[in-house]
């Protein structure tokens, strides 16, 4: 099953199940269940470099999101996309699990990198480049 | 009925009631030598926070950012791109004392 597909069972199971606040930031329930989460860590193993966005890498739909595809097509690493306007569960979740509030979102070996601003540090440093071919060959 | 335009937002806005949150919370969990939340815009749709801390020290910009958004995750529901701007400097780089401001 895909990632999405996955994610779509996860939402359906969050939605009917009870919603854990364990983890949770804000007073109120988390979205970022076990099962979503497991999801996502799964994803995030398969995939060296992935940028969660709006929109696709060919119909970005946000500026941001944009500059991040510019910037991983240039560094010529291969990555997946997820477009999180596809799906509110998913998209309140990651920001559960990066502890970041907005998108674009680049993951490295699993590990959350930043937005945009910091892809650009990172793109105009070399830094980038460094770790996604570290990244490549773990 | 309507509550008072000073402790409610309309969404995609901080109340000086939540930017006043902000401060005392970032202050707190983040042990800040110096937090300043600041309405550029006067509407609350344009903020800039700037935090001194120690506790940033040897972390990525990244982190440190990430670290301010967990203290005032509940004030960026509905208001996140409100915050047009941050620093997170150590009190060295910052060259300010370590005390935190009573």
């Amino acid at each position: 099953m895909s990632f999405m597909g996955k994610t779509q069972t996860v939402r359906r199971t969050a939605h009917s199940g009870c919603r854990a606040s364990a983890g949770a930031s804000s007073g109120g329930g988390s979205v970022l269940t076990p099962e979503l989460r497991t999801a996502v860590e799964e994803f995030l193993q398969e995939h060296k470099v992935v940028l969660f966005m709006k929109g696709n890498r060919q119909f970005p739909q946000c500026g941001f999101s944009n500059t991040c595809v510019q910037i991983l097509n240039m560094v010529q690493v291969p990555y997946e996309t997820v477009n999180i306007l596809e799906n509110e569960t998913l998209r309140a979740g990651m920001k559960e699990y990066s502890s970041w509030p907005t998108f674009p979102q680049i993951y490295i070996d699993g590990e959350f990198i930043g937005g945009c601003d910091i892809a650009i540090e990172l793109y105009q440093s070399g830094e980038l480049k460094e770790l996604v071919e570290k990244a490549l060959v773990s | 009925m309507a509550a008072s335009s000073s402790d409610v937002g309309d969404g995609g806005q901080l109340t000086s009631t939540m930017i006043n949150d902000m401060k005392e919370k970032i202050g707190q969990e983040l042990e800040a030598v110096s937090v300043v939340v600041q309405d550029i815009s006067g509407d609350g749709r344009h903020v800039s926070i700037d935090v001194v801390s120690p506790v940033f020290e040897g972390k990525s910009s990244m982190n440190r950012q990430r670290m301010v958004y967990k203290a005032i995750w509940q004030e960026l529901q509905g208001a996140v791109h409100a915050v047009d701007a941050m620093t997170t400097k150590t009190p060295t780089e910052a060259g300010v004392g370590q005390q935190p401001r009573q």
